[in-house]
Parts: structure tokens; C-alpha cells; sequence
């Protein structure tokens, strides 16, 4: 990657830099049916910078909407978000964000390592087609194949996203938004899909690439020892109205490693947020 | 990732896993054999039916009669052809034009498809073909009635598929474009596009005996070239075996331009887990 020559000497949000997010007071609602659903309800959370923090409740406890809302995909009905000192939306126009969601989401005409360079070709068609910015900056991007390498997918670079297995499929979209080099990766469980055993080995491979690139973290799920081994802090969530119920500092050593999750730490963790989750769920039932 | 399980390579996978390691000849012979013999069944009957019942050829003609008539005058049969295949080519094209461009402005725009489908769905319920005479006297003698009737049977298919197409996209995949900010043209062209490809030649292949159907309809009204003017014509010389010398050229032309079709589904379709063959 080539520098343009315009870009600054030295870029704001560099590879190894992350961006802290200030959610302030947010609300919002939907409409089923005409009649308002209260998806989040005074929802206030920080994210350190180099942070990797998890989200989990119950279904329909807004923790996916939050993640929308956080990356600019979704307006918030009140209260405000700021990554570092640009709004979601801003943030988003600078490529600052890696979304990861659920389903691999790979385009299945093009090659692995296509689907990679995708979202840092995005953009690209600008010129031509009134882009209304064209803001990545191109320091931050990360070398595809030596993360293609990392996963262990190198071999499948030139292969089409049908000839791997869904595992390999959600390697993909991961190491993509890593090779974005955006500050701030968005993971809407993204593991959810995959068998257990698929998904115990995913764990340690996201951890191994994150360490290397100190990003900020978001990350949804409804796993309760994904949310301990991954997170620095677990936030759980209640539903009805969607609101944060408590948050659990994780003081596990780094790096993570598969035996922790036999420690007594973990199993404590484990068990306060399980505890807060039953104690959410019970309330929000009528 | 020394403890996670890894397939082998596609390129050694392929290679394992596919059976059809014999030479093309075999292979092409294989595929095309069946084919061949339910043909010299179908025309050994009926050449065989015709003469056994002694009817007369003006009522059945039988088969012998009809290759005789495309063996004594190929060319004229084939200039014909070529007439009505350039009517329904452009008429295809024409629809083909203006389908993608409404599909696009429905995709995009919730008043404009509420606009725009009542009109599509009269002209589905049309019967096309009765528009012949009047476009014949609307649009005189030339090609321009021909391609319009083409393009008017062609354009609903190719008009619903490119939308269904269009909107084919992964809300996943489109997320995730909006996260980087992509623009609505180059969601267009990134996801869109590609994504109705297997939508679009599926319509095509639909599409091409309809135009062909179209062309030939409103040749039969006051034309001088083409091969429906051939069986319009014939007809009032009760030259039974030329009216059936012509379908059957019609029928070889509409089995070639879909083989062209099928040949550019299984090039530009390789990403597709679907089977193209299908229409």
C-alpha cells in the first residue's frame, strides 16, 4: 500500500491505536404493530481505547441494537455517541470501524483474499461516483495474507468462500475487518453459528490476532464463558426495556490461555454474571 | 492452528473428489448420446407413422419432407434466420435496457415501485401477441414492429427478475458495507449487480424463445422477410412441408442462442452453488 501524498505525516489513528466510545444516555425505540418497543433505556457505557468488552443478555435485551447504534448504523431516539471525538457516523465515513456479524457475509464471487481487501477497496469506486469522502487511512491497513497466514487459511487465499466450511468461512470475515486496520472492531456474535468445538478454537485465534493489534472491541454474544476468556469487561444486559443490568471486571491474566477456564477466577466470574443475567431475566418477566 | 482440523487444499480436494477424469470425447459422447436417440426415436415415428397411415403430406407432413426442403435451400432459410434473429435480438436488448433501468428505480425508491408495478402487471396480463396487428399498422412494414413485440414480450420477465435480483442482496453483507461507509452506486456495483447475475441469464435463457416467438408473431402480418413472412406465406400456398422447413429452422436457431446462453451461465455463474441449467 502506497501512501497518498496528502495524507498527514502522522496519522491520528494509527495500526496499533485504538478509540475509546462514549455511549451517554441513549435511547431508543422501535414500532411493532404501531406500538412502541423500548429496545435500550438510558444506556450509558465507556470503552477504554485497547479495550475488548463483551455484551451479554438475553434475547431482545437491544444488545445487537446497541452495537448498530455505537456504529453509526442505526440513530439513536436520544442521548449520544462519541468515538474519541467524532460522531458515530464520522467515525464511520474514516473506515474506523470493523463490523463482524453473525453470518460469515462474504461476497461468494469473489476470492478469499478478495473478500478480505474488500471494505479497504470500498471507497475506492469514490471518484468516479461521488464517494462523499474518502478518509481511510491507508497506514492503518494491515498486510491480508500474513493474517490470511495467521488463521491458518494462506493455502485458501485464491479459493472461493463455498469451498470452505462455515468455520472458515467466519475466519474470513474476521481477519477482513482486522484487515481494515479500523481502530474499533464490531462483533455481533459472531461465533454463534459455529459448533462448540469450532468455536472453542476460535476464541484463542481472535485473541491472538487482537493482542498483536490492540483494537478496541465490542463484542456481542450470548455465551457466558465466551464473554469471561475474551473480555477485560463483560457488561450484561436486561430486557424489557433494554438496559445494562451490571458490569464484571475480568481479572484474568493475558494472554488468555484454555486453562484459565478451569481456574476458580473464572468459574467466580462465570458465576456473578450468570447470577446477574438470571437475576435480569427473572425481573423482566411479567 | 497446529490443533485445528484442516481440509486439504481445493486444488488436491478437486482433484480427489472428482469422478470425471475421462477424456472430453468420451465424455461429450456420453452426455450427448441419450439425446441423439430419443431424436431418431421421435422423427423415426413419426416418419414411420405418416407412412403406414398414407395421410395426405398437406395434413402431417413427415419429417423426410421437411429436411428435404431445408437440404435444397439452406441459404434461403438461413437469411431468413438471421432476419428474425437480428429483429429479436434488438427487441431483447431494448427490454433488456429499459428493464434494468425501472429495476433499478423501483429498488430504490418505495413511491416509484408503487408507481411502476400496476403497470408491470397489466402488461404481464396482456396477451402481447394480440398487440401484432395494431403494431403492424402503428409501425409499418420495417423491422420496428418486429422489435417492438420482442421487447414487449421479453420485458416483464427480465424486468421482475432483475428487481428480485437486485434485492437479493445479504442484509449481512450490506451491513457491512454500510460500516465502511459504501456508498448506495457502489453498493450497487459491488453487491447488487453481481448478485442478480444468476436472476438475469436465467431470464435470458427464458427470454430468448420469447423474443424469438415475438419477432416471428409479427412477421406474419404484412412482412417480406424473416421467417415468420416464410410461414405466413407458405401458408397461403398450403406448402405445408416450407411452413414446417421454417419452424423447424426456428427451433434450431432458438436451441443455438440458448446454448450461447447456457455457455455464458456456466462461465460468469462458476461462484453460484446453484446449477444453472435449470431455467
Amino acid at each position: 500500500m502506497t501512501r497518498r501524498p496528502d495524507a498527514p505525516a502522522d496519522p491520528p489513528s494509527g495500526p496499533s491505536t485504538g478509540a475509546g466510545i462514549v455511549v451517554d444516555h441513549v435511547h431508543k425505540h422501535f414500532f411493532h404493530n404501531g406500538r412502541p418497543i423500548i429496545a435500550l433505556e438510558d444506556v450509558s457505557l465507556t470503552v477504554a481505547a485497547g479495550e475488548f468488552v463483551s455484551v451479554i443478555g438475553p434475547s431482545g435485551c437491544g444488545k445487537s441494537t446497541l452495537l448498530r447504534i455505537i456504529g453509526g448504523l442505526l440513530a439513536p431516539d436520544g442521548g449520544s455517541i462519541r468515538i474519541d471525538d467524532a460522531t458515530p457516523d464520522e467515525a464511520r465515513a474514516a473506515k474506523r470501524f470493523g463490523l463482524v456479524p453473525q453470518t460469515p457475509a462474504l461476497l461468494p464471487w469473489r476470492t478469499v483474499l478478495g473478500n478480505v481487501t474488500l471494505l479497504r477497496d470500498a471507497g475506492h469506486l469514490a471518484p468516479r461516483l461521488g464517494h462523499p469522502s474518502d478518509a481511510a487511512p491507508d497506514a492503518a491497513l494491515r498486510d491480508p495474507l500474513a493474517l490470511l497466514e495467521q488463521v491458518g487459511l494462506a493455502p485458501f487465499a485464491k479459493s472461493l468462500p463455498r469451498e470452505l466450511s462455515g468455520g472458515m468461512q467466519q475466519r474470513v470475515s474476521l481477519v477482513r475487518a482486522f484487515a481494515l486496520g479500523a481502530p474499533i472492531l464490531l462483533m455481533d456474535e459472531p461465533f454463534a453459528a459455529l459448533d462448540e468445538i469450532t468455536r472453542d478454537a476460535m476464541r484463542y485465534q481472535l485473541l491472538d490476532v487482537w493482542s498483536q493489534t490492540a483494537t478496541t472491541v465490542v463484542f456481542v454474544t450470548h455465551s457466558i464463558s465466551e464473554a469471561v476468556i475474551l473480555s477485560d469487561r463483560v457488561v450484561t444486559m436486561a430486557a424489557r426495556p433494554g438496559r445494562v443490568a451490571s458490569v464484571e471486571r475480568i481479572a484474568l491474566a493475558r494472554p488468555r490461555t484454555e486453562d484459565m477456564e478451569d481456574s476458580d477466577a473464572f468459574t467466580a466470574h462465570a458465576h456473578r454474571v450468570r447470577t446477574s443475567l438470571r437475576a435480569s431475566f427473572e425481573a423482566g418477566q411479567p | 492452528m497446529s490443533e485445528t482440523y484442516e481440509p486439504s487444499p481445493p486444488a488436491a480436494r478437486a482433484a480427489k473428489l472428482r469422478p470425471e477424469t475421462v477424456a472430453w470425447p468420451r465424455r461429450a459422447a456420453r452426455s450427448v448420446a441419450p439425446g441423439i436417440v430419443a431424436f431418431a426415436v421421435l422423427f423415426g415415428g413419426w416418419e414411420f407413422g405418416v407412412r403406414v397411415t398414407h395421410i395426405s403430406a398437406t395434413e402431417l407432413v413427415p419429417p423426410s419432407a421437411i429436411f428435404r426442403e431445408l437440404w435444397h435451400a439452406p441459404g434461403f432459410f438461413a437469411s431468413n434466420a438471421w432476419i428474425t434473429t437480428q429483429e429479436a435480438f434488438w427487441g431483447f436488448v431494448v427490454a433488456f435496457a429499459v428493464a434494468i433501468a425501472a429495476a433499478v428505480v423501483v429498488v430504490h425508491s418505495r413511491v416509484m415501485d408503487r408507481a411502476l408495478t400496476p403497470i408491470v402487471v397489466m402488461l404481464q396480463v396482456t396477451p402481447i401477441l394480440a398487440l401484432a396487428p395494431p403494431l403492424v399498422v402503428w409501425l409499418g412494414f420495417g423491422p420496428q414492429p418486429k422489435i417492438v413485440m420482442a421487447a414487449l414480450i421479453t420485458f416483464v420477465p427480465l424486468f421482475t427478475n432483475a428487481t428480485v435480483g437486485f434485492r437479493a442482496i445479504d442484509p449481512a453483507t450490506f451491513e457491512v458495507m454500510r460500516s465502511v461507509n459504501a456508498s448506495k452506486p457502489e453498493i450497487f456495483l459491488r453487491l447488487r449487480v453481481p448478485h442478480s447475475l444468476p436472476y438475469l441469464l436465467a431470464a435470458t435463457r427464458v427470454c430468448v424463445g420469447l423474443a424469438l416467438i415475438g419477432a416471428v408473431v409479427a412477421e406474419f402480418f404484412d412482412s417480406s422477410a424473416g421467417l415468420g413472412w416464410i410461414m405466413a406465406s407458405a401458408q397461403q400456398y398450403q406448402e405445408a412441408s416450407v411452413v414446417w422447413a421454417a419452424i423447424f429452422a426456428l427451433i434450431f436457431l432458438g436451441v443455438m442462442l440458448v446454448g450461447i446462453v447456457t455457455v455464458l451461465q456456466h462461465r460468469l455463474l462458476r461462484w453460484a452453488d446453484v446449477d444453472p441449467a435449470p431455467a
